[in-house]
């Protein structure tokens, strides 16, 4: 066998073995808790049912600023067991540096530390600090609730504060929904509020034998007592006392309930034992009630949409995505190697690479409409990680009748591009959320969503083509007429499908709208900038056809097109909430301006006369 | 060095110089690949600053000013709308309060639509010759005039009304959103009332010191305020604009409820920001005898003032109201249910169950509107649009649409995407051919 073959089969080889290692599930743990049985418990939140592992991923890479893990000592943990130790209220677990904070306004009014490179603090510092400016955060508070307009550093304040308000609620175990209501079993209780629901029978007998052993204390501890209440006053002693009983109520009625709630809540009782082994640091006791959750709580779960929870903790611990983009890397790499060194090897490898990564894709995009339920697309995030996959397809395709490692390297770039994008808007929240009422799935939305997102996807790939032939014409003498004809096909032919796409997927928006409410069209901002792009590409066609342009203006169109592009996939969003206007983020704003600068850029570059290109050297070509 | 600005695959046709007149000469110009190049590009603007304006205007000014009109009317500072989201709160002129508009004239969406079908038309009996190679193309571009034509009809003809319900209640009419209209009412005896109405886009147009008078009305009406919106768009939506008369206050009404409150004119709902919340329209008038000539008294009228307001002694009352469309059958709300995703305040769906009693057709059925599951009947698509279940009562609301033109979108998208995929697939075939051939 030679080279040729063998290369790309090792190589592919091994990339496979590393995803399969990946995909086999780990076997329990011989010591030390098990914390891949705890994290598949299902739990119901935002109105799905999902696997708390992945309640613990969206809070911590919300609270840490795009981290799914956390650092404790030395290790790297997961997020469950951060879910885990907050939950249980571990000794420690508040100590967790997992709270990032980018404003250095914000880290100013609360006096911490610079941490250079994390930026991220513990709730304990976290929250001792808020508490001594509570004054000033409760006026941003009130400034918010109001709807009064913040700054920037208000919204951060507010930001950190939710943070910590979120680990507390985590800490009271006050979501995600564990138990069925017993009275709407649709609805899942929060072991919190399970206990609520029954805390009504226990309060009185909490407060009276509070009040009782606390009028104790007062007898047998008089004298000593004299002494406080003569130099508090009568009636600040009085009030001193009014708030040691409620808390002594508080502390009772918790006694109560955890003595109780095995009768009341048995499925939280079982809850709370898990916690409690691990609190103890009593990890085989841990083990076995988790096991015994399941047996007793999760089993008979099996066939129902609670059920089928298991199948999104395989794809968090999988991550299958992640895996992608690596390979996606490594696809534009092995590509760019052929372009400068030459050699059919190099270029096979990025193929057959490609391909592999395709097939994870694809699998996990099934998986992801398996488990949600939904078309492929429904958030920004969805749409991201199905362009990335039309990208790659597309490139692929073109690859593998050009032979010349353009669509390779480009398809690499594209999904990476898309991967990166994907994993910026996770820490928005969950990935897989339940829609509006006026989004429910309806058969021209699914397919309007589907196809033009591909249009964006097919627009973006030309662009990026059109980015290469202008880089590589510019700063090297690889354009050859030859591979300089062929790019310019691949990007019309690119371009012609992206017509298509664009068109059909914006013309179905419109069926679904006169479908749900009567109006083909809405101009509605998501719309005109669906049909900015099918205007920009039916312009760049014709601008062909009408020879104004040829290759390097057609080009340029295409990059421009990419600013239309996102102008359409993101920029709209920021205009304001629309209905179409599925996200909404600041960054976002600021992402898109760079990207459109970056652009824009590129276009300069080609607008410089030929002679300034390095592929067309001191004789430019007779028509420009 | 090799010649490296590679040329398209398909040459632009040369015209073939001709002498003498001739219909096809004249057509040319119009048939120039170019005009329809410039055409896109101001399409391609228009579309753009069209979005742009609708963050400060509501979509009806927007559509008037853009997209529905021969003669549009461009902010070219709605640019600053822009560079405020993606600059970093940068403007060119103008803030946020006071945003400074720097209109100009610009080609509206008639005109541009129009001259594209005009372009298009002249193209294909100028240049395309009806051949099977080029059977695409014709389908394609006979879709987008098909389409074009669609969205005019829409524009012009369409009627799209309002119907809101509590459960138990029984409908009669449907309202407008975007027009409306100042109601006369006499009642005949029998129960009901005998209604004049005057269009609102009389009073509209005519402005302030205008004069408007219908052949039906009883009264002349002599406009001395319009106002676009009188509710504060960044106000909570329960909040009303109507304000107290201060003691002393000038005031230009004479009569009925506007000597004790007034209406202001406010900014207008935001089409992006608005969340479905419309411009409240109200005007001063003052309505004179018929016969005599003489002012019977100024009135503030305003479509956040509902009541009627009795006026002169003939038994007349009046109210400014959005425009009512009086239907020959009646539609009852009989349940009105809105489900939320388990634990959560997210709305998985919106029901109402309605009866339909139709006297003439002696017909009375239930039928039931859910998202995306609107009821036809008599020419009107019923679709659910509003809910709200929080109050005392359940609310539901209707978008009741009546479009003539409904189904052309369907057939010209239909021609465009056999065009498209006939032409796609000619030019694959012809590509494998010479591909196959080398």
């Amino acid at each position: 066998m030679n080279a040729r073959k063998w290369v790309p089969i090792a190589v592919v080889g091994l990339a496979a073995v590393l995803v399969v290692a990946k995909a086999v599930p780990p076997s329990p743990p011989s010591a030390g808790p098990d914390l891949n049985a705890f994290g598949r418990i299902p739990v119901q939140y935002q109105g799905r049912f999902m696997p708390l592992d992945t309640v613990a991923r969206h809070h911590l890479l919300v609270i840490s600023g795009g981290r799914e893990t956390y650092t404790s000592g030395r290790d790297t943990e997961p997020a469950i067991r951060w879910m885990l130790e907050v939950m249980s209220g571990k000794d420690g677990a508040v100590n967790h540096k997992v709270i990032r904070i980018d404003s250095p306004d914000v880290r100013q009014f609360l006096r911490l530390e610079n941490r250079p490179g994390s930026w991220r603090y513990s709730p304990a510092e976290v929250s001792e600090r808020l508490a001594k400016q509570s004054a000033d955060v409760r006026k941003i508070m009130q400034k918010a609730e109001n709807d009064k307009p913040l700054t920037d550093f208000e919204k951060a304040v507010l930001t950190t504060s939710g943070h910590v308000r979120t680990i507390v609620a985590i800490r009271q175990l006050s979501f995600p929904g564990l138990v069925p209501d017993p009275d709407n079993p649709a609805v899942w209780l929060s072991p919190r509020d399970a206990d609520r629901l029954n805390e009504k029978q226990y309060e009185a007998r909490a407060r009276r034998e509070a009040a009782e052993s606390l009028e104790r204390m007062l007898r047998d501890d008089a004298h000593e007592l004299e002494a406080t209440r003569r130099k508090l006053g009568p009636e600040e002693f009085a009030a001193r006392v009014e708030e040691v009983k409620e808390q002594a109520t508080f502390k009772r009625l918790q006694e109560l309930l955890d003595e109780h709630r095995k009768e009341f809540a048995p499925q939280s009782a079982a809850f709370h034992q898990i916690l409690k082994a691990y609190a103890d640091g009593r990890p085989e006791l841990f083990n076995a009630a988790v096991k015994e959750y399941h047996e007793k709580y999760v089993t008979p779960l099996k066939g129902t949409e609670a059920g089928r929870t298991s199948l999104e903790f395989f794809l968090n611990r999988f991550d299958p995505f992640f895996l992608c983009q690596w390979m996606y890397v490594g696809v534009m790499v092995l590509a760019a190697i052929y372009w400068m060194v030459g050699g059919q090897t190099l270029n096979n490898t990025a193929t057959a690479l490609g391909i592999l990564a395709l097939v994870v894709h694809t699998g996990a995009l099934v998986l992801r409409v398996v488990v949600s339920e939904k078309p492929p697309v429904t958030n920004l995030y969805s749409s991201a990680v199905f362009i990335g996959w039309g990208g790659l397809i597309l490139c692929l395709g073109l690859d593998l009748y050009y032979r010349n490692g353009l669509g390779n390297f480009v398809g690499g770039l594209i999904g990476m591009g898309t991967m990166l994008v994907a994993r910026f808007l996770e820490a928005n929240g969950d990935t897989m959320p339940r829609v509006e009422a006026v989004l429910n799935t309806n058969f021209w939305l699914s397919c309007h969503v589907t196809l033009v997102t591909l249009g964006y996807m097919a627009t973006f790939v030309a662009g990026k083509l059109a980015i290469v032939y202008i880089l590589m014409g510019f700063f090297s003498r690889k354009l050859s007429a030859d591979r300089g004809r062929s790019l310019y096909g691949m990007i019309y032919g690119v371009t012609c499908f992206a017509t298509l796409l664009s068109f059909v997927g914006t013309v179905l928006g419109g069926f679904w709208a006169d479908d749900s409410w009567g109006r083909f069209w809405g101009w509605d901002p998501k719309e005109n900038g669906a049909v900015l792009i099918v205007i920009w590409n039916v312009l760049n066609l014709h601008l062909r056809w009408a020879g104004i342009v040829k290759a390097r203006g057609f080009a340029i169109m295409a990059v421009l097109g990419n600013v239309v592009t996102a102008w359409s996939w993101f920029g709209t969003n920021q205009l304001g909430i629309g209905l179409h206007a599925y996200g909404f983020d600041d960054k976002l704003a600021t992402g898109c301006m760079v990207y459109w600068l970056s652009q824009f850029l590129v276009v300069a570059l080609a607008l410089a006369p030929l002679k300034y290109w390095a592929s067309f050297g001191e004789a430019p070509p007779a028509r420009t | 060095m090799e010649q490296h600005d590679y040329v398209g695959a398909s040459p632009p046709p040369t015209p073939v110089p001709r002498s003498g007149f001739s219909f096809r000469r004249l057509l040319e110009p119009l048939a120039s690949l170019r005009l329809t190049v410039i055409l896109f590009v101001l399409t391609l603007i228009l579309v753009f600053f069209g979005t742009l304006a609708q963050k400060r205007d509501s979509l009806n000014t927007v559509l008037g000013d853009y997209f529905y009109c021969w003669l549009g009317w461009l902010d070219l500072n709605a640019i600053s709308d822009f560079t405020q989201v993606f600059l970093k709160g940068f403007r060119f002129a103008g803030t946020d309060e006071d945003p400074v508009r720097v209109q100009i004239p610009f080609p509206g969406g008639f005109l541009i639509g129009t001259l594209m079908a005009i372009n298009l038309t002249a193209a294909h009996v100028v240049r395309f010759k009806l051949t099977w190679r080029r059977l695409g193309i014709w389908l394609l571009h006979a879709g987008v005039i098909v389409l074009l034509a669609g969205e005019f009809v829409r524009a012009n003809w369409a009627v799209e009304d309002r119907m809101t319900l509590r459960e138990g209640q029984t409908g009669t009419y449907l309202f407008s959103l975007d027009k409306t209209e100042l109601a006369f009412l006499k009642p005949t005896g029998s129960g009901a009332d005998d209604v004049v109405s005057v269009p609102g886009e009389l009073i509209e147009r005519a402005g302030a010191g205008g004069k408007v008078t219908h052949p039906d009305a009883p009264f002349d009406i002599e406009v001395v305020q319009y106002i676009r919106n009188s509710k504060d768009p960044n106000a909570p939506p329960d909040h009303s604009g109507i304000e107290p008369v201060g003691f002393g206050e000038a005031n230009s009404a004479t009569a009925g409820i506007g000597r004790a409150i007034k209406l202001r004119e406010h900014k207008e709902f935001s089409s992006i920001k608005g969340e479905g919340q419309i411009n409240m329209a109200a005007c001063y008038l003052t309505l004179k005898d018929k016969s005599t000539g003489q002012p019977v008294g100024t009135y503030l009228f305003g479509t956040e003032i509902e009541e009627p307001q009795p006026i002169g002694d003939g038994g007349w009352r009046a109210a400014f109201r959005l425009k009512r469309t009086y239907l020959p059958y009646t539609v009852t709300a009989v349940s009105v249910e809105r489900e939320n995703w388990p634990g959560t305040m997210k709305p998985k769906e919106f029901k109402s169950v309605v009866r339909v009693d139709h006297p003439a057709f002696q017909e009375s059925r239930e039928a039931l509107i859910e998202m995306n599951r609107p009821l036809r009947y008599e020419g009107r698509t019923f679709y659910q649009s509003t809910m709200n279940v929080g109050g005392p009562a359940k609310v539901t609301g209707f978008q009741v649409v009546q479009n003539p033109g409904s189904h052309i979108p369907y057939a010209a998208c239909t021609l465009i995407t056999l065009g498209m995929a006939a032409h796609f697939l000619l030019k694959l075939v012809e590509f494998l051919k010479r591909r196959a051939r080398r």
